[in-house]
């Protein structure tokens, strides 16, 4: 078996030998065939991610109001968040506000979000490690911060320590988890995805360093409402949106997140990048497949006599199919890994500033390796056979 | 009139009635007919007859390459004639050793490899084809160039070689069409005398040609003429 290989592998390497210039064409035609490949699993196994990241950072049983325009004259505030919160009695609500704040002594920002202490029992983020905000630090504005475990790790931010966020001292009270990790998280919305690098401090800070607050000094970006029992949802739904276009709640810009339609964003971003890179992909790969069956064509009338002289020391039609098959599925295997590995080591230097998010594992490396090596198998099929099925005697005339 | 010889116990190959012919647009055209032809398995027997006569066609029939349209081929008293193409390939591989006159080697490799080439279908180690290679190399004379390139190699050292693949696996019978086709004179000499050698160890030899004053090396003359074989003088 494994002198059968070796020579095997001896053939195809002969065969290459013999034709750089037709190898190296089908080489690169499946090699960018791959990376299209690559790039388009990478970009849909990311999707596939981020969408259940979202899901699980978002909560199955919860929806968000945002408002997309900060600078409306009627902003969300914690005056709504109040108002829905006495009204609807199978909810609980929690209101948040993000901003971007310099760390002390450093270059280095953070997204510093302002909330309450229902904030972990609508989002059940789980807590890590210490503690979440309490009441306590909300109703006496306590300098506690609560850091999520991405920063945490980043930045050695651990239960106990005390922080500076610009110029105000905090002390580190836990570590939660909010789901992603893996990703770069940006938000599809920035208002209702809060990332996973992010500190919590109480709602009510000081907010000298709150730049953006110019209107309400309780302005929100986002409400979150947990509905209790699932099978009131939509119920809970209605009734909020309702009791928001009351007379003196009324706010402008406002948009109602549910998972649903968290859902049908992601799969219409995936199902746009499937065409576009999915086509662009199958066409590079079927011109590549195409390139090499016309080499592959060549190739065997070249080899007419090769054929012959095997064929008189006792191949079978089957040996010479093989030899055609294997030289195909090689080539087109080491440009399949080739390409895999080059645009493996592309995105990962370019992932943080990718568009979307990107998802490189065994199956971004492997499942293009698979599709290579099926394609050389598939569009060699026809010469192999056809290599097969030249009679021995006609092969030796062939001078 | 047809050729026969040799008895039976002794025999190689043996074509029976054997007719070959192929589909034209004119309807079928019989290239060989009605053969008769028996080969002693130590016999050294020359074939000649002008172009268009049915030689290479009875040579492809005679090395297994081909198979007859009517009539019977044996093979070592083995009715070959209706084996499937496997059968045919094993025979192939394990009997009958083959020289063309184009020579057909892999220019790329060396000489050796080019001999031990000659297993590359064979269930044999590596090394043991290696070995029995640079056996085969030496008996064609030719054991100083076993690690040249075939490509740089003269035409007679190429024939050799080609030679020396073809009886490397100690073949039941050699058939060589026009080996000397591509030599000059004195590289014809050198090659020819490597198959009377090859004959004198007991391999059958079927040799091709339209040099007539090649006959002088074998022990049996047979003409080809109009798909007919004709036994000739010496």
């Amino acid at each position: 078996m494994k002198r059968h290989i070796i020579a095997s592998l001896r053939d195809v390497w002969d065969g290459i030998r013999v034709q750089p210039g037709r190898i190296g064409l089908s080489f690169m035609a499946i090699g960018v065939g791959i990376t299209a490949l690559t790039v388009l699993v990478a970009v849909l196994g990311g999707l596939q991610q981020r969408s259940r990241q979202m899901l699980q950072e978002f909560g199955a049983n919860v929806f968000a109001v945002v408002q997309e325009r900060t600078d409306e004259k009627k902003a969300l505030s914690a005056h709504h968040a109040r108002m829905l919160a006495a009204n609807l009695t199978n909810a609980v609500v929690t209101g948040v506000r993000k901003q971007r704040v310099p760390t002390y002594g450093t270059a280095r920002e953070v997204d510093v979000v302002m909330t309450d202490a229902q904030f972990i029992k609508v989002r059940q983020w789980p807590v890590l490690s210490g503690r979440f905000l309490d009441e306590r630090d909300v109703q006496t504005h306590q300098r506690s911060l609560v850091v999520s475990r991405a920063l945490s790790r980043a930045w050695n931010w651990n239960p106990g320590d005390t922080v500076s966020l610009k110029d105000m001292p905090f002390t580190v009270v836990g570590v939660v988890d909010p789901g992603g990790g893996l990703l770069e998280v940006e938000a599809a919305d920035s208002s209702a995805s809060l990332g996973d690098q992010i500190v919590f401090v109480p709602a009510g800070m000081p907010t000298y360093w709150s730049e953006w607050i110019d209107q309400t000094p309780d302005a929100l970006n986002a409400l979150f409402i947990r509905v209790r029992d699932p099978r009131m949802f939509d119920a809970v739904l209605r009734r909020a949106q309702r009791l928001m276009t009351q007379s003196g709640y009324q706010v402008n810009g406002l948009e109602w997140i549910t998972p649903d339609i968290l859902l049908k964003r992601i799969r219409r971003l995936q199902q746009t990048i499937r065409l576009t890179v999915g086509s662009i992909a199958v066409l590079c790969l079927v011109l590549g497949g195409t390139t090499l069956m016309s080499l592959m064509v060549a190739n065997v009338r070249d080899r007419v006599s090769e054929i012959g002289l095997r064929r008189a020391l006792g191949a079978t039609p089957w040996d010479v199919a093989s030899l055609f098959l294997l030289e195909a599925c090689l080539v087109t295997g080491a440009a399949g890994f080739a390409g895999s590995i080059l645009t493996h080591g592309v995105l990962l230097l370019l992932r943080g500033r990718f568009p979307v998010p990107l998802q490189l594992g065994m199956v971004s490396i492997f499942l293009p390796l698979i599709v290579a090596v099926a394609l050389g198998a598939i569009f060699s099929y026809a010469p192999a056979h056809a290599a097969a099925r030249i009679a021995p005697s006609a092969a030796l005339r062939n001078d | 009139m047809n050729a026969g010889g040799g008895e039976e116990k002794k025999m190689v190959l043996r074509m029976r009635d054997v007719t070959r012919s192929f589909d034209t647009p004119h309807g079928p055209v019989h290239v060989l007919k009605d053969v008769q032809f028996v080969m002693d398995a130590d016999g050294f027997v020359i074939v000649t007859g002008p172009s268009g006569s049915g030689k290479t066609t009875f040579l492809n029939l005679a090395s297994l390459l081909d198979v007859p349209s009517a009539g019977q081929v044996f093979f070592d008293s083995r009715d070959v004639s209706k084996l499937p193409e496997a059968a045919l390939c094993d025979i192939r591989k394990h009997h009958i050793g083959m020289v063309f006159q184009n020579f057909y080697l892999l220019p790329h490799r060396s000489a050796l490899d080019n001999v031990a080439f000659r297993f590359r279908y064979l269930d044999v180690d590596v090394e043991d084809a290696r070995r029995q290679a640079m056996e085969a190399l030496t008996m064609v004379g030719l054991r100083s160039v076993a690690l040249q390139p075939a490509r740089v190699l003269s035409g007679g050292e190429m024939q050799r070689v080609a030679i020396a693949r073809a009886v490397a696996q100690r073949p039941r019978m050699l058939v060589a069409d026009e080996p000397t086709g591509n030599l000059d004179r004195a590289s014809a000499r050198v090659v020819m005398d490597c198959f009377v050698q090859l004959n004198e160890a007991g391999i059958g030899v079927l040799l091709v040609t339209h040099d007539e004053s090649l006959l002088a090396y074998g022990t049996r003359h047979v003409i080809c003429r109009d798909g007919r074989l004709i036994e000739g003088a010496l």
